[in-house]
């Protein structure tokens, strides 16, 4: 455990590469992926109405449900738009037709035309989304002569309040990351190192095996807790995330930690360069971050995707660990089950890595 | 010289040959970028819903059921639903067990409500942890609502109200197709630096480093020597990755100008971006210091450059537009999709000054290499003079 841990902190390219994945991730995903987009629209009011002017005020008001604004709403003249449109400096155009509270007075369903820089399919979808949004609110309550008109309304119930803004959930999953991929490759670096500088034959020699496993598993923790408590800070520090109980991120670290470790023993015993199997921890370990909810819930998915997330037994490590570290607290049945099948999985692998480790420590 | 220049290329080429280990990390990565940011672009777009039905007296052709059709309906805009039906404790478990992203719950008599003109209200649960997620359901459920009004209420003239009469400027693109124009774009600014800083390492790596030293003009012919092959090998590579990415990706070529385009593009951005690969692997002398610090710089590049959406609408545009990556996006948005022409001609005039700006610091280079070169030897002789007549 020393001589991997001495190791460790003398070569500054065996940190890095433990570290800069993470910290690549964290910071792209945290700067770049983790926004809402707020459209901005050009807004054409063709009179001064008071059902446009409600309707302008909603579209310029709207919110989302973490308090970010739907939409950068200009109110232009009608040529200023149209220029502004062509050049590609709004996304859209919103042109109120006149006389607006005559129309509906009269029983019409009027059409607000809206031209869309459709750039991609994304940016069309949220912006009609939005606007059909606007339109419900208008067209609830809506009072024509003595009649008030009403449309179905949802009571939206979330499990906390306002919703957290993506950057926390992409922070927590990193940090979950942080502590499978941490202890993965520093078992891969301490158990393939072995095999690369031949030191290993100076190890068949130790009556039992099962110590030099141990006391490199042991070293994989404390490097991985250096690991996880850097991007710890660097979120604190860059994002100001900070998981919700702390004391409870030691359960799960360990609890990553049994899980991770074995399958990454098992490929360092097998390939035996610290390189290769660096990357290919590294390639497995992202990989599955990814597919078991690292930018999104697995359970809003559907289709090939779900089923592999279902099938993949991280996904039940990182379920009960972002949302602990998010919300607080998750069902206990939750914990069970996921304790359950990651346990199963971690043990396998362990006695796997052990019994593979040893056939190639032998053959050496 | 040029015999060394093409020497260097071939020993380039037979190093890569031999090292496919390192090929094959270099094409990871771009299939890894594609799966994590394209992949997660394709893979929200139908949500499973639980309903917990408190309608007891509904009908077949009661309102509950057209609302729960149109709640169903595979048009408009995504997300889409899934419903499945369930009593209370079964949604409640399922949501508690993360089996379900949402429970919609409709209350005892809300068909006979809708029927009245006095709706009443539905609920949604849903979780709130992932901002994106939970706009995408509090909106994808506000939109079907709007196409349930517009369908039984304002097509049918029943009621006033106002609806949408939407105009699209271009032809329908996923933003996953999308986003397919700036990883091509990646992957030559990625190969160019990491093959470039992986022919640029061998060296120092294989111990070879004296005798180039010693060969007359011997640095300078390995240096452009290893900058073409970068260039020829990242074409190799960026022909293999292509097709893959046009057989797991869904990237099409509309035309053959298209294809052209490319090639402009690949020419460039590897040309701009071998140099600096192969003068950083020179430096580093060591293959496993190159991949972590060449994903970085090329990953950032490609994100400030409208990697995920057009750069107009991101922050920093004024700035960022003027990056060769930016250009380069841009010229493959318009020759893949026809988006954006308006910045076509000012694309190509930032890359060409690029170009311009590489040959221009790299003369400048071997400017002052050699001037540092003959000072040091003008100093060596005139210490050897000033040691004979000492003598």
């Amino acid at each position: 455990m020393k001589v991997d841990l001495k190791m460790w902190f003398r070569q500054p390219k065996l940190l890095i590469m433990s570290i800069a994945p993470l910290l690549i991730i964290s910071v792209f995903a945290g700067f770049f992926l983790a926004k809402v987009e707020i459209l901005p629209v050009a807004i054409v009011m063709e009179d001064n109405d008071p059902a446009a002017v409600r309707l302008k005020d909603y579209l310029m008001k709207l919110e989302s449900g973490s308090g970010v604004t739907w939409f950068h709403a200009e109110e232009d003249g009608n040529a200023a738009a149209q220029k502004k449109f062509e050049n590609g400096e709004v996304l859209g155009l919103i042109t109120i037709p006149s006389n607006l509270s005559g129309k509906l007075n009269s029983g019409e369903a009027v059409e607000i035309p809206i031209s869309i820089n459709n750039i991609n399919d994304d940016v069309t979808k949220n912006f009609i989304q939005r606007m059909q949004y606007a339109f419900n609110c208008f067209n609830e309550g809506l009072v024509c002569g003595s009649t008030v008109y009403h449309i179905p309304r949802v009571n939206f119930i979330a499990d906390t309040s306002p919703d957290l803004p993506m950057l926390k959930y992409i922070c927590a999953s990193i940090l979950g990351l942080a502590m499978l991929l941490g202890a993965s490759l520093a078992t891969v670096f301490s158990v393939a190192r072995e095999f690369e500088d031949s030191t290993i034959k100076e190890l068949v020699m130790t009556p039992k095996l099962i110590n030099i496993l141990g006391g490199k598993l042991l070293s994989a923790i404390v490097q991985s807790i250096i690991a996880a408590v850097f991007i710890l800070l660097e979120e604190w520090a860059v994002f100001g995330y900070l998981p919700k109980n702390l004391f409870m991120q030691l359960l799960y670290f360990f609890w990553g930690v049994l899980f991770s470790v074995g399958l990454a023993a098992v490929i360092a015993s097998k390939m035996k360069r610290t390189l290769t199997a660096g990357i290919l921890i590294m390639v497995i370990n992202i990989g599955s971050w990814w597919v078991s909810g690292g930018l999104a819930p697995s359970e809003a998915w559907t289709g090939l995707l779900r089923i592999i997330a279902d099938y993949w037994p991280g996904t039940y490590f990182y379920q009960v660990y972002i949302n602990a570290s998010l919300l607080g607290n998750v069902s206990g049945d939750l914990i069970a089950r996921n304790m359950i099948i990651t346990g199963i999985f971690g043990a396998a692998m362990l006695l796997a890595a052990y019994a593979v480790f040893v056939k190639e420590v032998r053959e050496v | 010289m040029m015999v060394q220049i093409l020497a260097e290329i071939k020993k380039s080429i037979k190093y890569w040959k031999k090292h496919k280990m390192i090929a094959l990390v270099s094409i990871f990565p771009p299939l890894l970028i594609c799966l994590l940011f394209v992949g997660v672009f394709k893979t929200t777009g139908i949500v499973n819903v639980v309903v917990v039905n408190n309608d007891i007296e509904q009908q077949a052709d009661s309102w509950t059921e057209k609302f729960l059709d149109v709640m169903e309906t595979r048009t408009g805009t995504i997300p889409y639903f899934t419903l499945v039906s369930k009593d209370e404790a079964t949604a409640g478990h399922m949501f508690d067990m993360h089996q379900t992203f949402a429970i919609l719950y409709i209350p005892e008599g809300f068909g006979k409500s809708i029927e009245d003109g006095n709706p009443l209200s539905v609920s949604v649960k849903f979780t709130a942890a992932h901002e994106d997620i939970s706009k995408n359901v509090r909106l994808g459920i506000e939109a079907r609502i709007y196409d349930f009004v517009k369908l039984y209420g304002l097509d049918t003239n029943a009621r006033p109200g106002i609806t949408i009469e939407r105009n699209l400027q271009n032809e329908a693109l996923p933003r996953s197709g999308y986003m397919m124009a700036g990883i091509l774009i990646w992957t030559m600014v990625f190969f160019g630096l990491l093959i470039g800083g992986a022919l640029g390492a061998n060296e120092k790596e294989g111990g070879t480093q004296t005798y180039i030293k010693m060969a007359s003009k011997g640095e300078l012919s390995a240096l452009i020597g290893k900058w073409a092959a970068a260039v020829i090998i990242s074409g190799v590579m960026l022909i293999i990755l292509t097709l893959c990415y046009m057989l797991f990706f869904g990237v099409k070529f509309p035309n053959a100008a298209s294809v052209l385009y490319l090639l402009i593009m690949f020419f460039a951005l590897t040309f701009i971006f071998s140099l600096p690969g192969v003068l950083y692997g020179m430096k580093a002398g060591d293959f496993r210091l190159v991949p972590a610090p060449m994903i970085i710089l090329s990953i950032t590049l490609w994100l400030v450059s409208g990697a995920l959406n057009p750069l107009e609408f991101s922050a920093g545009y004024a700035f960022f537009k003027y990056l060769p990556t930016s250009s380069g996006i841009r010229i493959m948005s318009y020759a893949l999709f026809n988006r954006g022409e308006q910045f076509v001609q000012e694309s190509f005039t930032i890359l060409l000054s690029w170009i311009a700006a590489v040959f221009v610091l790299f003369f400048i280079g071997i400017y002052l290499n050699q001037s540092k070169h003959k000072k040091l030897s003008l100093h060596r002789n005139q210490q050897s003079i000033r040691t004979r007549s000492a003598d």
